[in-house]
C-alpha cells in the first residue's frame, strides 16, 4: 500500500532558535519536548525515537532515519511551521525544512510557510522566494499567536493577498493548522470556522485543514461536509487514537459518513512521535468498533478507504502519480 | 410495443426524470435542497446533492425515505450512490423505520398548475 506522510516538521529546539525576551520560553521549551508522547507510542524503550534529543535543530540525516529507516513511507513533506511567538527563526524553520527535502528529493517534499502579520510588506517576497528558488509545493499558516499579531484566514485585507499570490505563483494547495493550540495563544483563534469563507471566495484553491480543529471538530466536518475544495488532514488525530481510541473512531465514523474517504489525509507529525510505523500500523488495522456501527451508523473502514487516507489522496492532491505497482 | 422497448435507455431515462420531478425534487425542494443525476452505470444511480442538502448531516435520512423509494420499482436502477455511509444494519433500521416520502397529490397538482 503507497504511504504518503503528510507531514512531518524539521523543528529547531535549539537553545539558540528559543526567544529570551519572553517570561514563558520555557513553555516553547516544553512544547519542543516529545519524549512523554514518543513513549506512549512506542513504549518506554522509545525504540522509534532512535534516541535523539529533541532540544536542538534536527539534521536532515536524523529526519530521514526516524522516517524512512525500516518504515513503509514512500513520499513525505517536510513542512515549515511558521509560528514566531517563541522561536526566532520559526518553530520548524523554513530552512530547516528545505534542507531536508533538497537533500532527499525523491522522498520529501517541501511545503513553504510564511506569516503575513509577522513577515509584513515581506510576506509576498518571502513565498516567491520559497516556491520559485526552493520549489514549494504548498503554504503553510498558522494564524494565532500570543502577541496580537492573530489573523483570521478570511480577513480579505491580510490573507486574501496572500492566497492571491500563491495562485499568481502556481501554489493552489493552502494548509492551516487548526485547534490543537500551541501555548497560551486563544483557542478560539484556532477556530475553523473562517475557513468558509475563503473556500467559498477561492473555490479553486485548496484547503487543508489539520488536526480536525479539535476541540471544534463538528464545526471542522460540518464544513468538510459542505466545501469540496476543504481537506482534513489526520495528523496528531491518528496518534490520538494510542491514547482514546474510541474518540478517534468516532471522528473518523463521521468523517466517513458525511464526508467521505477522497478527502482525508495521513500525516505522522514525525518527529514528535518518532518513527511513524506503528501509527501506519494503526490505520491499516482499523476496523469500526460495532457498537458504534449500531449506535451511531457508522459504515466499516474498507481497505479503499485506507489505501486513499494513507497515500492516494494527498499524492492526487499535488498531482503526483503513484507508482503503479503501489496503487 | 411501449415506447420503452423501442427506446430501452430513453425509457428509463425518463423513468429517472420523472420520478425525480414527482417524488424527490417537491420533497428536497420545500426546505432550498435538491440533487441532479451524475451518471448511471451498472444499474448504479449516481446523485449529487444541491442547496441545503449539500454537507446536511441528514442526509442518510433522506437517502433512506426519499431517494431509495423512489428509484427502488425502476428497472435498470439496482442501486442509489449519494455520497452517504451508513452501518448495513443502520441502513436496515432505517428502511425498516420510514415511510417513503410521496408529495401529497393535491401539492403537486398545485405545482404542475
Amino acid at each position: 500500500m503507497f504511504v504518503f506522510d503528510c507531514v512531518l516538521h524539521a523543528y529547531d529546539n535549539s537553545d539558540n532558535n528559543l526567544r529570551d525576551d519572553l517570561p514563558d520560553a520555557e513553555l516553547a521549551r516544553a512544547i519542543g519536548n516529545f519524549a512523554p508522547l514518543r513513549e506512549a507510542v512506542h513504549g518506554p524503550d522509545d525504540k522509534g525515537g532512535s534516541g535523539y534529543q529533541t532540544h536542538h535543530r534536527w539534521t536532515p540525516e536524523e529526519l530521514y532515519d526516524i522516517e524512512f529507516s525500516g518504515t513503509s513511507v514512500d513520499l513525505a513533506m517536510a513542512q515549515t511551521v511558521p509560528v514566531f511567538d517563541w522561536y526566532r527563526d520559526g518553530m520548524a524553520p523554513v530552512s530547516a525544512n528545505y534542507e531536508f527535502a533538497s537533500k532527499y528529493p525523491d522522498k520529501v517534499l517541501f511545503c513553504g510557510g510564511i506569516d503575513p502579520v509577522y513577515h509584513g510588506g515581506t510576506a509576498f517576497d518571502e513565498m516567491t522566494r520559497q516556491k520559485e528558488e526552493w520549489g514549494a509545493r504548498a503554504f503553510k499558516f498558522y494564524n494565532a499567536h500570543v502577541d496580537g499579531k492573530t489573523w483570521a484566514c478570511d480577513d480579505r485585507e491580510v490573507a486574501y493577498p496572500v492566497y492571491e499570490h500563491a495562485q499568481d505563483l502556481g501554489v493552489d494547495v493552502l494548509q492551516f493548522h487548526k485547534g490543537f493550540q500551541l501555548g497560551t495563544s486563544n483557542i478560539e483563534d484556532l477556530r475553523p470556522n473562517d475557513i468558509q469563507r475563503a473556500a467559498r471566495d477561492f473555490p479553486d484553491m485548496k484547503f487543508v485543514i489539520y488536526h480536525l480543529g479539535v476541540p471544534y471538530f463538528e464545526e471542522c466536518l460540518s464544513i468538510a461536509a459542505r466545501f469540496p475544495n476543504v481537506y482534513l488532514a489526520l495528523s496528531a488525530n491518528v496518534a490520538y487514537g494510542y491514547l482514546r481510541p474510541r474518540v478517534f473512531y468516532k471522528q473518523l465514523g463521521y468523517l466517513l459518513s458525511e464526508v467521505g474517504a477522497d478527502r482525508l489525509f495521513f500525516g505522522s507529525e514525525t518527529p514528535i512521535l518518532g518513527n511513524p510505523e506503528p501509527q501506519i500500523q494503526f490505520v491499516r488495522d482499523l476496523k469500526m468498533p460495532e457498537q458504534l456501527q449500531d449506535d451511531y451508523g457508522f459504515p466499516e473502514i474498507t481497505e479503499d478507504d485506507k489505501r486513499k487516507i494513507l497515500g492516494e489522496n494527498f499524492a492526487k492532491l499535488l498531482n503526483i502519480p503513484i507508482p503503479v505497482a503501489q496503487a | 410495443m411501449s415506447a420503452h422497448d423501442l427506446r430501452p435507455e430513453a425509457g428509463l431515462a425518463a423513468d429517472i426524470a420523472d420520478a425525480l420531478a414527482e417524488r424527490v425534487m417537491p420533497v428536497l425542494r420545500s426546505h432550498g435542497g435538491g440533487v441532479w443525476v451524475s451518471s448511471l452505470e451498472d444499474g448504479v444511480l449516481e446523485v449529487q446533492w444541491q442547496g441545503a442538502c449539500v454537507g446536511c448531516p441528514l442526509r442518510p435520512m433522506t437517502v433512506a425515505a426519499v431517494l431509495e423509494p423512489a428509484f427502488e420499482d425502476i428497472e435498470g436502477v439496482e442501486r442509489v450512490e449519494a455520497g452517504v455511509r451508513l452501518s448495513p444494519r443502520t441502513r436496515e433500521r432505517l428502511r425498516a423505520c420510514v415511510h417513503p416520502a410521496q408529495p401529497r397529490r393535491d401539492a403537486r397538482e398545485g405545482m404542475a398548475r
